[in-house]
């Protein structure tokens, strides 16, 4: 594919498809509508329930590189922007030592030479026949102060380095930002995004996915797999609720083992895959799974 | 459908919604507009995931855009139906639209309405308002004074700006001025460190029967929070939890007391702290983090489960940096907290404090230093707790 414009919603499909991922109207719709609007995307929801994994099937659908901002709390602009690489100028400026023209040295080691480029110029430099897709991810981790400064961005795309000059992109990056729900999100970041909630899947869609993932189960097996995940779900005394990715590892954790017949005590040997918490693993252990099997299959 | 119909659906639609709370701006509607013309065979399945996808923008919003639509576009089919009717009809039934019927559809229609959360059922509810008449303005004005104590003390989160202290990283530029006056040599060393953000204050009040005596000071406390303080979110809870920060923040005295008074319907009912705090880690997730100081105004006399009170305080304990418990019943000399609610909740509590203190600076700002200072010794209510469990 060599240009956006000529995108339809079918070959986003095909995409998403090809890439293994099951995409439900709404995703392919949002997704869609950032690429045609040129919008920033914002998808908030459940942890491991593929909010990541969209920018990584478009990078990968559409031939093009992803460039990943983690956040982390304390992260500042300059840190997402560039950094002067002051090692590289210091040695340079020690061989150096003594030159005849002082100008000359000062423009050279404050070159792009000298530039270390972090994931936001990393974007706006890019140059490709389609563009790069930038993802931002777990956002609500950074600070307030940094989610102002990406507004700017995100409305410019735009970088001024001061001793070199403004970079603007050539190409305006698919932005894909995601966010845990830990902390609220100003309201000026959501009203320039297109919003997208993944929550948990349904039975279907979880089944589907299962048996995409990990053809080796067996079809019972996989559907006793995804009622037990859940009904566990459905568990108020369970605080970190597993996702799509905890049924897979559960599921890829029995496929491995070349298990054929869930009981009780598998649910129990691989209790690791779906309980992330001291406590959930505590609760976990008390179920009695074969109960649950059963009145699941009923 | 004509595209002259479906437009004047898209800006009646977006009117509604802004009507009903849901952030929706001009640029919004162009932005759908500009989806719906990507389109060539639409059809309602179709119009509905694209208004979503470009009118709402958080999860809270889902619900009234579900039930606007499935409103809205039914009666613009209708109303196509039926010749002779304009447009105008549309839009003329939106003016009327009011949360309250909202509330009495999603009774009417909640099997139609696919959401992975449902509203909280109480089987002790009863639905009932009361008339606030408070008229002490100065209440606000002492609460203010109160809590700005409160957040100061207890913030521990360091921002991105700096401040110079003693302790803490080399200022450069400050030291390179300061031993400028000795040559260049650095005789005195200048440090800065990052300034202490201001906490971000969530407030749940108990509005239930037995605090019923309390409810005038409780609604200036919250008025006071939702409109003193830039980073809040504000709460009362009997049977289930309603944020009132939307009834309150940005009106006047009077009108937020109208708005408490009629809107609110869950005054005087049962008490259900554990049900409560469990839909606020539920549904308000993003409020609850490390810079929150969440204030609980309660007796702590629960009517719900303590094992779900635990499982939450447990939750909550972990995502904010402190938990501050108001109780009026503290005030009496003699009280001592047996209710089974308040000593399940008091392992995870930082600071336990009588409510009138809400109302007296310097004594709250004491209690607060002997309490977060001392930790073995958490104020004289911690130990009676330890003596009668």
């Amino acid at each position: 594919m060599n240009n956006l414009d000529s995108l339809t919603l079918e070959d986003l499909k095909k995409i998403f498809e090809q890439s293994k991922y099951v995409a439900d109207e709404n995703i392919l719709l949002s997704v869609y509508l950032a690429l045609k609007l040129k919008k920033p995307l914002l998808i908030e929801g459940e942890p491991g329930c593929g909010k990541t994994e969209i920018a990584k099937v478009l990078s990968q659908g559409l031939n093009t590189e992803l460039i990943r901002l983690q956040c982390y709390e304390g992260l500042t602009a300059s840190e997402t922007i560039y950094e002067w690489d002051y090692m590289r100028q210091l040695i340079e400026i020690k061989i150096r030592e003594g030159s005849k023209n002082p100008e000359e040295l000062e423009n050279y080691i404050f070159s792009e030479k000298f530039l270390l480029k972090r994931p936001l110029l990393k974007a706006v430099l890019y140059e490709g026949p389609l563009p790069p897709v930038l993802l931002i991810d777990e956002i609500d981790r950074a600070d307030e102060e940094f989610e102002g400064f990406l507004l700017e961005f995100l409305a410019e795309f735009q970088v001024t380095i001061p001793e070199i000059g403004t970079f603007k992109a050539k190409q305006e990056p698919i932005v894909v930002i995601t966010s845990n729900r830990t902390r609220e999100l100003g309201d000026g970041l959501r009203r320039r995004c297109l919003y997208l909630y993944i929550g948990y899947p349904s039975y279907e869609k979880e089944l589907k996915i299962v048996r995409l993932k990990v053809p080796k189960l067996s079809e019972k097996v996989s559907e006793q797999i995804v009622r037990v995940v859940s009904r566990i779900r459905e568990m108020d005394s369970i605080l970190k609720k597993p996702g799509i990715s905890e049924t897979l590892d559960f599921s890829r954790a029995i496929s491995e083992t070349k298990i054929d017949k869930l009981d009780s005590s598998t649910f129990q040997k691989f209790l690791g895959c779906l309980a992330k918490n001291p406590d959930d693993f505590s609760t976990l252990t008390k179920i009695d799974f074969s109960t649950l099997l059963s009145e699941t299959m009923k | 459908m004509s595209s002259e119909k479906l437009i004047t659906f898209v800006l009646g639609f977006a009117r509604a919604l802004r009507f009903n709370g849901v952030k929706v701006s001009p640029m919004d509607s162009v932005d759908a507009i500009r989806s719906l013309m990507l389109f060539e065979n639409l059809n309602r399945r179709k119009i509905y995931s694209i208004l979503k996808a470009v009118f709402v923008k958080r999860f809270e919003d889902y619900l009234i855009f579900d039930m606007l639509f499935q409103m809205l576009y039914n009666k613009m089919m209708e109303q196509k139906q039926q010749e002779g009717e304009t447009d105008e009809d549309i839009l003329n039934a939106l003016k009327t639209l009011d949360k309250e019927i909202i509330a009495q559809i999603v009774e009417s229609n909640d099997s139609n309405i696919n959401l992975s959360y449902k509203v909280m059922y109480s089987p002790y509810e009863s639905k009932s308002k009361r008339e606030l008449r408070n008229r002490e303005y100065k209440d606000v004005i002492y609460a203010r004074r109160s809590l700005k104590a409160l957040t100061k003390l207890l913030a521990t989160y360091r921002g991105l700006r700096y401040e110079n202290t003693r302790k803490g990283y080399i200022d450069m530029r400050r030291t390179y001025r300061k031993n400028l006056t000795y040559g260049g040599d650095i005789l005195s060393l200048m440090k800065r460190n990052r300034k202490m953000n201001r906490a971000k204050l969530v407030l749940v009040c108990d509005i239930s029967g037995s605090m019923d005596d309390h409810s005038e000071k409780l609604f200036a406390l919250m008025y006071c929070v939702a409109n003193k303080f830039h980073k809040c979110s504000t709460f009362c809870f009997s049977t289930r939890l309603i944020d009132v920060g939307g009834y309150i923040r940005g009106f006047t005295f009077e009108k937020a007391k109208d708005n408490l008074s009629h809107k609110v319907d869950i005054w005087k009912s049962g008490t259900r702290i554990g049900y409560a705090l469990n839909s606020l880690i539920n549904n308000y997730p993003g409020i609850l983090d490390q810079r929150t100081i969440l204030i609980i105004v309660s007796d702590g006399l629960d009517l719900g489960d303590a094992e779900i009170l635990r499982n939450s305080m447990k939750e909550i304990r972990r995502r904010v940096k402190h938990i501050v418990w108001f109780n009026p019943l503290a005030d009496e000399r003699d009280y001592r907290p047996y209710a089974i609610g308040m000593r399940t909740a008091m392992e995870f509590i930082d600071v336990f404090v009588p409510f009138s203190y809400i109302w007296n600076e310097n004594r709250l700002r004491k209690e607060i230093i002997k309490q977060i200072n001392n930790p073995s010794n958490k104020g004289y209510l911690f130990q009676m707790v330890r003596g009668s469990s």
